[in-house]
């Protein structure tokens, strides 16, 4: 038996899923080891061998891969623990970091409200300072011609000078170096020569887009992170070896792929927000099993709220990718994050007596009032304690008490009392608030992009989202809301899901109409570099796929839609035609009926080429379905507060883990899982499928409750 | 209401707009407006009361209103206002700012009942001017400004008025990159007038109606509870514009008792025959968009806003042009003065208070040196191209930290500077250099940010030529990034046109430039050929507070970064810095510091322990960063609150009893040549030497007397 590991660092868990052969799951979920993760990790593995049966050795020995996603570049990035790095950029054009492009630095991810307050906004300290910055002489134009090359000499000196002055890393990010990289690759040579062993990247190569702005934060985020992360990545390697493990190492990139170890090294900045895409790729295969091609993601924990969204099977990439403030610009698996979760503080404005949730968030610590660490402000969380949904013996596995008193009174004396109601009523309010909130968000996530709620499912993920998801999927006018069976290990079981993935792009903005041969000969060397890639990496022609994609869009506007290829090979006359059908589509899908400017005609800018090494993915076994009534899982009735009755009702209350396939729950209903609390509303209907997914529709609209 | 009903419909209200701006962008072709955030989206009530700003530039917020009311009461009987209508508006002289700045108005209705209106702008690329791109350098009259509409259907019960787009279209240059413009506000009409269909559907008109009144009420009474903490008083600004005749003057000042607030213009110079004036509407936007981020920043931004504020701006004047007057140049012109002015009155007024001293800020990006671009790209074709530099910015300095280096503006809080490689794509134009200029930032004991240069050269087209228009004019000469008490104003804005200049060496900078023949030209059109290069350089933002109280290590940090000059850093803020092994030589620095003080009281000797701040008991009567008014009843006196000198009686004028030196704007720093045109009064503390104000004048102009009251009447 050989295995395929998925591990996914998250904040406060290192998760586990181990496939067979036979396309068998087990799960690991263990606490994650700060100090050094790689003990997490053996951890969590340990775990998911001893479900097996065998030993953690027995299980690295027999691994062929090893799948792993991490959060170690955004901590690197939250905790300034970067490299010190310096740049290389076109003389000139010295300060174009440090300007982030005028107030965009100083405003931007910054919640609007914050926006409205400039006095008390500051832009973040320029990943790599004015005085670690060097000008070099040299020059391409818009066209890509070439119209000063750097000197050897002017390079040697620069570098030089920066390493004295404590650069331990390089980035190289010219003018229109995405058009022609001739001049970045002469800069290349030249440090890969002259100064052997250290780390530096080029812009070209790391973000070969349009922006100098943002491919220049690119460039000095990658070098930022690039000594630390090949050191994490060499040593889990080594630990994992010493361990017994002999396969091969591939990581999870933000752009929804895996990359070898080696590759990622220099490539490091892929990584940032690479855990939550990789459980958004999970969620995509999921959902393909289940029949669900379009799906609305949202996982809301105590601190974080992110939301992707998968249409017709693909997932979109995200406009302005930012970590921390930082702009930079990759191909990147859109996921949103949100200011609202369990965490978020109740409050009323002091002024107008208007309640408020969020945007202050008293986080993990101090946390929730019922946590009792000290938190002083009733937050979310302890409004769904109120609301009746929480219970101490199933919150994160019965280890913690929850102080339901303490939590009252505080709720009473801040919130419930200055606004003259009583407290189920006003934490049903304020719930009904935040829920709304929530709403807002979703709606701007799909409705403003020209997606219709009415054709997406819903699957909630995170231990806050199981208590709201089904109230905001109705009003949504979402198709149901899924709970997933493998949500405990939602980052590590998108790991299995994903393949192993090449990207390469060239941007050559060209008028339509255009020739099929230059296209085709675009096409050609860019698949021939992705195709080589991938060999090198063990794949055979059979296990390969090769997407292809063009980057259009009307001449004069700004917004470029990614069109595909949807033929295979060279490409004619005809074929050309039908892709510039396929965007005048797309583009007014996203945009609206009347948004295209067709007078001015179409523009091709950037070709892409994808190459995806096909990985086995886990199979699904499903249980056979048993009876409807759920006796077995049944703990007794409790009175909750059910926004839509504006009361308390007696609710049945349910063991998620003691579910059978086929079980049936008519709300209102509580079911508590080991990660979260599901709540299903009256009207609504919950159903545990073979796979032990959670099923909750309604009636009114959308399925008829027979999942 | 319920309180929860209210705070979602709020939320939703916000969204409308949000979703509506997304909408603009995305069909939007201008790199101004969709990358550079030039625009706006507000919602409007049924009689045309601005309900529920957006983020954007703020003073068309009530300019819109006005148009909005305009059509109510001159078109609802004939032609009428129809479902699914959408009325073209851009006349300045009923409300717009300038012809080009286009609203596009619907209004939107709910089972047949009108409910309210939907508005919008964007900077159109041509508006039929003499001079193309909407700014018009060569007008002298309003009729030379292109096409000026009080209100005309282009969609007509959902249906496009195919002949007035034509009309329109006909009427201007680049006409498809005007189509593209009007498209992408229909488009984001058309997704505020659904989302509010949809707001109306599930709460009702009648709920939305009542959320929207109460909003408005609830900003009112905000905006009246946040003027009754500051103090009483009356706070004067002043600026000049240099026009290439003749110098005018643009004054302010503004009267706040108990809740409510007035600013009077009188003094201002009378209208220009250059298009730079302001419509009395254009005035009015103007003093508020300041006031939104400035004192409404946890507020509603509505109608309720204005009600505590009245304008006095008389007639004739550059504040409230007469027809023929030009206007199309106001937005950079004298909306821009108007912002700065309105800017200042404010952080004065908040600097006198104890509890808002932290918000008082200097001048944000005071002058910007602009220009449009016109000329055949590669394919042959003419087009025009707004330059996205003027919307890079450069924060004033605040009362707590330095000043946002190129770090946008106040009247637009989310304005954004575009990449180069964008700039480069959409015009045949090579950037030889696009960076920070050293010294631009106004010294002070907070240093204003800094500001940005650029220099570009025809490269790329059909021909190897193009035509700049280049305007606003002002700033070349005269200081207006000022700062605040005490400190400088930021450097001069720069627009010089090089003639057959050295290209195939790259400078990297003016000084690394030779040329043939060199123009320092700021207004007008000039033709660009191969090899001549067009300069230009933004203000910077002003200083705040004594730059002699700046932290050297803050000074080293900035001449390590190049924001600073070794030179200034030694000159203007005392402090010795030794570049070679990067440290302040402090006891250098010490002997500076003191020589500087003693020069300021004229060679007097100084106590050495005026270096530092004196624990000077502080009062409730706070007058600005430096002085305060101590004693009480008749006995009440304004004291220096550095080293505790009773100044004068707190009735007199303080500035009568303070050193006061006039000296040329360079003693700021290099690039503010004023050709002995403009001066800085300074005023210092005759016992500390601190300096407690500077006032930019002009030949024989005075200071600026501001009062401050106390408790129990005026000082």
């Amino acid at each position: 038996m050989t295995y395929v590991i998925g591990v996914d660092i998250g904040g406060t868990f290192t998760d586990t899923v181990v496939v067979d052969d036979a396309g068998r799951a087990e799960f690991g979920k263990s606490l994650s080891t700060p100090s050094d993760f790689t003990g997490g990790i053996l951890n969590s593995l340990a775990v998911a061998a001893e479900r097996i049966g065998i030993t953690t050795a027995r299980l690295l020995e027999d691994t062929r891969l090893f799948l792993h996603s991490t959060t170690i570049a955004e901590n690197a990035i939250v905790d300034g623990a970067l490299a010190k790095s310096g740049l290389l950029v076109t003389r000139g054009f010295e300060n174009t970091l440090y300007m982030m492009r005028g107030g965009y630095g100083r405003w931007s991810g910054l919640s609007d409200d914050e926006k409205k307050d400039p006095i008390y906004q500051d832009k973040p300290p320029p990943l790599v300072p004015v005085r670690m910055t060097r000008g070099i002489r040299e020059r391409t134009d818009t066209n890509g011609r070439v119209l000063v090359r750097p000197a050897e000499n002017e390079v040697r000196a620069a570098v030089g000078d920066l390493i004295r002055h404590g650069a331990e890393s390089v980035g190289v990010s010219f003018l229109w170096s995405f058009r022609n990289a001739e001049n970045e690759n002469t800069v290349r040579r030249i440090i890969k020569q002259a100064f052997p062993g250290l780390f530096f990247s080029i812009s070209s190569e790391i973000a070969p887009i349009m922006g100098e702005y943002e491919r220049t934060s690119t460039v000095a985020l990658n070098v930022g992170l690039g000594p630390m992360v090949s050191k994490y990545l060499d040593n889990l390697q080594k630990r994992l070896k010493e361990n017994g493990f002999s396969g091969k190492m591939l990581i999870m990139q933000a752009y929804g792929g895996l990359l070898a170890a080696e590759e990622c090294s220099s490539r490091c900045v892929g990584l940032i927000e690479s855990g939550p895409v990789s459980g958004l790729v999970g969620t995509k295969l999921l959902g393909k099993r289940m029949s669900h091609s379009n799906v609305i993601a949202i996982d809301i924990g105590g601190t974080t709220f992110k939301v992707g969204v998968i249409n017709e099977g693909a997932i979109e990439y995200q406009r302005e990718p930012m970590v921390l403030r930082y702009h930079y610009a990759l191909p990147k698996m859109d996921v949103v994050s949100l200011g609202v979760a369990g965490g978020s503080i109740v409050s009323l404005d002091t002024r107008t007596n208007m309640p408020r949730v969020g945007p202050q968030s008293a986080g993990a610590s101090p946390g929730p009032l019922c946590y009792g660490f000290g938190g002083r402000e009733p937050t979310l969380t302890d409004v769904d304690l109120i609301l009746g949904y929480l219970n101490s013996e199933f919150f994160l596995g019965g280890h913690m008490k929850l102080r339901t008193e303490d939590t009252l009174r505080t709720f009473k004396k801040k919130i419930a009392d200055p606004l003259g109601m009583d407290v189920m009523q006003a934490a049903g309010a304020i719930s009904r608030l935040a829920n709304s909130l929530i709403y807002d968000l979703l709606h701007k996530v799909t409705v403003s992009r020209g997606l219709d709620p009415r054709e997406y499912m819903l699957f909630s993920y995170g231990g806050t989202a199981g208590m709201h998801a089904a109230d905001i999927a109705e009003e949504l006018g979402v198709k149901g809301v899924v709970i997933p069976h493998s949500a405990s290990v939602h980052g590590a079981f998108g790991l299995v899901s994903a393949d192993v993935i090449y990207e390469d792009q060239y941007t050559q903005p060209m008028q339509v109409p255009v020739k099929p041969a230059e296209i085709n000969s675009i096409f050609a060397r860019l698949t021939d570099r992705v195709k080589a890639q991938l060999k090198s990496s063990d794949f055979v022609e059979d296990n390969i796929l090769v997407r292809r994609s063009i980057d259009m869009r009307f001449r004069r506007q700004v917004h470029l839609v990614t069109t595909p290829v949807e033929t295979a090979g060279d490409l004619d006359e005809t074929e050309l035609a039908g892709i510039n059908e396929l965007f005048i589509s797309l583009y007014q899908n996203r945009y609206g009926k009347d948004s295209a400017f067709r007078e001015a005609g179409i523009e091709l800018v950037t070709f892409r080429v994808r190459g995806v090494g096909l990985l086995r993915k886990p199979e699904s076994r499903g249980e056979p379905r048993g009876p409807a009534v759920p006796d077995r899982a049944f703990l007794g009735t409790r009175q909750a507060y059910f926004k839509k009755a504006r009361r308390s009702l007696e609710a049945r209350t349910y063991d998620y883990v003691k579910l059978h396939p086929g079980n049936r729950i008519e709300g209102p209903a509580i079911i508590w899982t080991p990660i979260t609390t599901i709540v299903v509303n009256p009207g609504q209907k919950a159903f545990c499928d073979s796979y032990k997914n959670i099923l909750i529709t309604w009636s009114a609209r959308g399925l008829n409750g027979n999942g | 209401m319920d309180p929860f009903t209210f705070e979602i419909i709020r939320h939703k209200l916000f969204s409308v707009i949000e979703e509506a701006v997304i909408a603009l962008e995305n069909v939007s072709g201008s790199p101004v407006a969709a990358e550079g955030h030039d625009l706006m989206v507000a919602l409007y009530g049924a009689e045309g009361e601005l309900l529920m700003a957006g983020l954007g530039y703020l003073h068309h917020l009530t300019a819109a209103a006005r148009a909005v009311q305009h059509l109510i009461k001159s078109y609802s009987e004939e032609p009428g206002i129809f479902q699914d209508d959408v009325y073209f508006f851009n006349d300045p002289y009923t409300a717009a700012l300038h012809a080009p700045d286009v609203y596009l108005i619907s209004p939107i209705h709910w089972q047949g009942k009108l409910t309210g209106f939907v508005a919008n702008f964007v900077h159109v690329s041509d508006i039929g001017g003499i001079d193309p791109g909407g700014f018009c350098p060569s007008a002298r009259e309003c009729y030379q400004e292109g096409f000026a509409s009080r209100g005309i259907k282009i969609v007509e019960r959902g249906k496009l008025r195919r002949d007035v787009m034509d009309t329109i279209l006909n009427l201007v240059r680049d006409s498809g990159m005007v189509a593209l413009d009007l498209k992408s506000q229909m488009a984001a009409n058309h997704t505020a007038k659904e989302r509010m269909q949809g707001i109306y559907r599930s709460y009702g008109t009648e709920t939305v109606e009542t959320v929207g009144k109460e909003l408005i009420a609830q900003s009112e009474a905000l905006l009246r509870q946040r003027l009754k903490e500051l103090p009483d008083g009356e706070w004067r600004a002043r600026e000049y514009y240099d026009l290439p005749d003749k110098i005018c003057r643009i004054e302010l000042t503004a009267k706040k008792m108990v809740d409510s607030l007035t600013y009077d213009f009188t003094g201002t110079s009378e209208q220009s025959p250059y298009g730079i004036n302001c419509c009395n509407w254009a005035t009015w936007g103007a003093l508020f968009a300041p006031i939104f981020p400035l004192l409404a920043y946890d507020m509603t931004w509505n109608e309720g806003l204005t009600r505590p504020v009245t304008m006095i701006a008389p007639e004739g004047t550059l504040v409230n042009c007469r027809r023929p007057a030009p206007v199309s140049i106001a937005t950079l012109g004298v909306v821009q003065v108007v912002n700065n002015l309105s800017l200042i009155v404010i952080s004065k007024m908040l600097g006198a208070s104890q509890k808002y001293k932290d918000r008082a800020t200097a001048i944000w990006i005071g002058a910007r040196s602009t220009a449009k671009l016109f000329g055949l790209n590669q394919e042959g074709e003419y087009i025009g191209h707004a330059a996205a530099e003027a919307l890079a910015g450069s924060g004033g300095a605040r009362a707590f930290r330095d000043g946002v280096d190129v770090g946008g503006e106040i009247p637009n809080v989310v304005s954004r500077l575009a990449n180069v490689e964008t700039q480069e794509l959409r015009f045949p134009q090579l950037y030889l250099y696009r960076r920070c200029v050293p010294d631009s930032g106004g010294p002070g004991k907070y240093r204003g940010g800094v500001s940005h240069e650029y220099a570009i050269t025809p490269h790329g087209g059909a021909s190897d030529s193009c035509k700049a228009s280049l305007y606003p004019g002002k700033g070349i000469r005269c200081p207006h990034g000022s700062g605040i008490f005490g400190g400088y104003p930021g450097c001069h804005t720069g627009s010089v046109v090089l003639r057959d200049g050295n290209i195939s060496e790259f400078p990297d900078g003016l000084p690394a430039t030779s040329a043939a023949k060199q123009e320092n030209i700021g207004w007008g059109i000039v033709e660009l050929n191969r090899n001549d290069i067009l300069y230009l350089r933004m203000t910077g933002g002003g200083g705040y507070g004594d730059p002699l109280e700046r932290n050297p290590e803050l000074v080293l940090r900035d001449v390590l970064s190049g924001l600073v000059s070794v030179q200034v850093a030694s000159d203007v803020y005392g402090v010795i810095v030794d570049a070679g092994s990067e440290t302040v030589n402090l006891a250098a620095t010490n002997r500076r510091k003191q020589a500087l003080r003693r020069r300021r009281l004229g060679g007097k000797h100084i106590a050495i322990e005026m270096a530092t701040r004196a624990q000077v008991p502080r009062t409730a009567s706070r007058i600005n960063e430096y002085l305060q008014i101590a004693g009480s009843g008749k006995r009440a006196f304004v004291q220096c609150t550095w080293c505790g000198l009773k100044i004068c009686a707190a009735g007199a004028n303080w500035k009568e009893h303070a050193i006061t030196w006039k000296s040329l704007p360079e003693v700021a720093g290099p690039l503010r040549d004023s050709q002995g045109l403009f001066l800085l009064m300074k005023f210092f503390c005759p016992q500390c030497g601190t300096l407690l104000d500077i006032d930019v004048v002009s030949e024989n102009d005075g200071p600026l007397l501001d009062r401050v009251h106390i408790q129990g009447g005026e000082l």
